[in-house]
């Protein structure tokens, strides 16, 4: 499952940067959102492929949105929330 | 002198000189001797020393402010490790002086004031008093009873706590005591509300800064606006330097930022000063008036004075937040900018995650990622133009809104609506913008050509702003249709 879930993530976040122009290479603990490489609208998509790709639920209102602010952090987020 | 650069012989001339000083200064954060000097207890002065100066000299700070900038920092300097506390504690003096965000709420607190046995000054503190002490028992409650809906929702609790509030408020006599406590009251809590929320999100989400420390976050010392610019402690602890070396390199950014807003403060200075002085070109919103008042000034002074505000707009936005950005990653948490080149967008929703990011991160978090995580989850663009609403037009009209309050203290009806209606329409057409920035699919990209790519977005994105300032507006004076007039004689209709 991490690994999946990484490669999907990993996959999708690239695909992002990539529509936007941002090249270079991204590691798994760079900073997405906060740093502000990337927007709010970004964060959207980020947040579809979540619901859409690993059936999670954001609405719940103990979710925090810094938890997606890295690859890692939602590698972890999606585990954390399928377990 | 000459300046050891890859540039060899051509620092001799003058101009090439400048640029190597410049080139040298704008890469100081990166040059190791630089960095080892700034982490010295002689750097440490010298920065906080011509930091200091930087802010005299070419902001227009109180000296009180100023003072109380030195003393926090100068507690940060000395003790690190304990800047939390530094900030609370200064925060906390900062709301005590001065707890209105506006002077048209210290104005009506003195003028409610007359009718009671009570000075301002005493009205002002007890209502702080009573603001901190609320702000506590409402975080320690939430704490207490974390799984309960309202701690988990907290901001839209404290919306629908706070208008309920100010319709209280409205239904009181006015002459009373009950009144002009409660409008007094009403003025901190506006002040500090959306401190307030980040402090209790924050709290929710699990930051470990004790409750006595938020309470000094309600309106931090480095806040001049009622946006949270580096939100609260739990954002602040993303960008905090952890080490001498960190710490240094925060502070050589602080300095040059701090610089660049003296220098965009004289820029905004001499043009203000040519353009609405020399020149003496109206103000855009002298210029609406004008017109109303049968005054109408030529068709180049009118669209002169729409350009000059929006160049004067953006260099002020980026003087006062680059200035409190400075102070910031004086204390040593390096955040992003508030303004960062807003003229390089190329789309609407670009330019508004530039020109005031606070601001923007602000509705997005309390407004636009709400909407968007719960309501029309199956149509994806009907979700993003619906959060945008809620964000952009809702959200900002709101937090204008709020902040005007202070109106239904002497007129508590709908007489006083029509003030709103200008912020209304600006809000409106906002939303409107960024949500067809955001829904359109295309992006303009390199191989379209350099006036495709680099022209034609910039100046409508431009055309957008500068037009929809003409609608940007709390006062209420200059009605929605001699906007709407002025809108159009500048296109001769």
């Amino acid at each position: 499952m991490d690994n999946s879930a990484h490669n999907t993530i990993r996959g999708a976040i690239e695909a992002i940067l990539a529509a936007r122009g941002i090249d270079g290479p991204v590691s798994d603990t760079d900073s997405l959102f906060i740093s502000g490489r990337l927007d709010s609208l970004a964060a959207t998509e980020v947040m579809m492929m979540l619901e859409s790709d690993f059936n999670l639920d954001l609405a719940d209102p103990d979710f925090d949105m810094s938890r997606l602010d890295t690859i890692a952090d939602l590698t972890r987020l999606v585990t954390d929330m399928a377990a | 002198m000459s300046i050891d650069t890859a540039y060899g012989s051509a620092t001799r001339h003058p101009v090439a000189r400048f640029f190597a000083w410049r080139r040298a200064w704008l890469a100081m954060d990166k040059n190791d001797r630089a960095i080892a000097f700034a982490a010295t207890p002689a750097g440490v002065l010298a920065i906080h020393a011509g930091f200091l100066l930087t802010l005299a000299v070419s902001l227009d700070l109180s000296a009180g402010l100023l003072a109380m900038t030195a003393m926090a920092l100068a507690g940060c300097a000395l003790w690190p490790a304990r800047r939390k506390l530094v900030i609370a504690g200064a925060g906390l003096a900062y709301v005590t002086l001065r707890p209105f965000r506006i002077e048209e709420w210290s104005q009506t607190v003195e003028s409610l004031a007359t009718a009671v046995p009570l000075p301002p000054v005493a009205l002002q503190s007890a209502a702080v008093a009573l603001f901190l002490a609320i702000a506590w028992i409402a975080l320690e409650t939430q704490r207490r009873f974390a799984h309960t809906g309202i701690a988990k929702r907290p901001v839209r609790a404290m919306l629908v706590l706070f208008f309920a509030t100010v319709a209280a408020a409205a239904t009181l006599s006015q002459g009373s005591l009950a009144h002009t406590g409660l409008w007094s009251f009403i003025g901190v809590w506006a002040s500090c509300f959306w401190f307030f929320a980040y402090a209790l999100v924050d709290q929710k989400t699990g930051d470990p800064s004790a409750n006595y420390q938020r309470l000094g976050m309600m309106r931090p010392f480095w806040s001049g606006s009622a946006t949270p610019i580096g939100k609260n402690f739990g954002y602040l602890s993303k960008f905090e330097a952890h080490d001498p070396s960190e710490l240094a390199v925060t502070r050589l950014k602080a300095l040059k930022l701090v610089v660049w807003a003296g220098i965009l403060n004289g820029i905004y200075f001499l043009a203000a000063h040519v353009i609405h002085g020399a020149a003496a070109v109206p103000t855009l919103q002298e210029a609406i008036l004008l017109q109303a008042g049968g005054q109408e000034a030529s068709l180049g002074v009118r669209w002169t004075s729409l350009l000059s505000n929006y160049f004067l707009d953006l260099l002020l936005i980026s003087v006062w937040g680059h200035a409190i950005v400075a102070v910031v990653r004086m204390v040593g948490y390096r955040i992003p900018r508030n303004t960062w080149n807003p003229m390089a967008s190329r789309s609407i929703s670009e330019f508004w995650n530039r020109y005031f990011f606070y601001f923007k991160e602000l509705l997005v978090d309390f407004f636009f990622y709400p909407a968007f995580l719960r309501f029309f989850k199956k149509q994806p663009r009907l979700r993003i133009a619906f959060a945008t609403l809620c964000a952009a037009g809702f959200g900002n009209f709101l937090y204008h809104f709020m902040r005007e309050t202070y109106v239904f203290a002497y007129t508590p009806n709908v007489e006083t609506l029509p003030k709103f209606y200008n912020a209304g329409f600006y809000s409106l057409v906002l939303a409107t913008g960024l949500i067809v920035s955001q829904l359109r699919g295309h992006r303009p990209k390199p191989e379209d050509g350099f006036y495709a790519y680099h022209v034609r977005p910039r100046l409508g994105v431009m055309a957008f702003f500068c037009l929809l300032k003409i609608f940007d507006d709390i006062t209420g004076v200059g009605t929605l249709g001699e906007r709407f007039a002025f809108l159009f004689r500048l296109f001769g209709v």
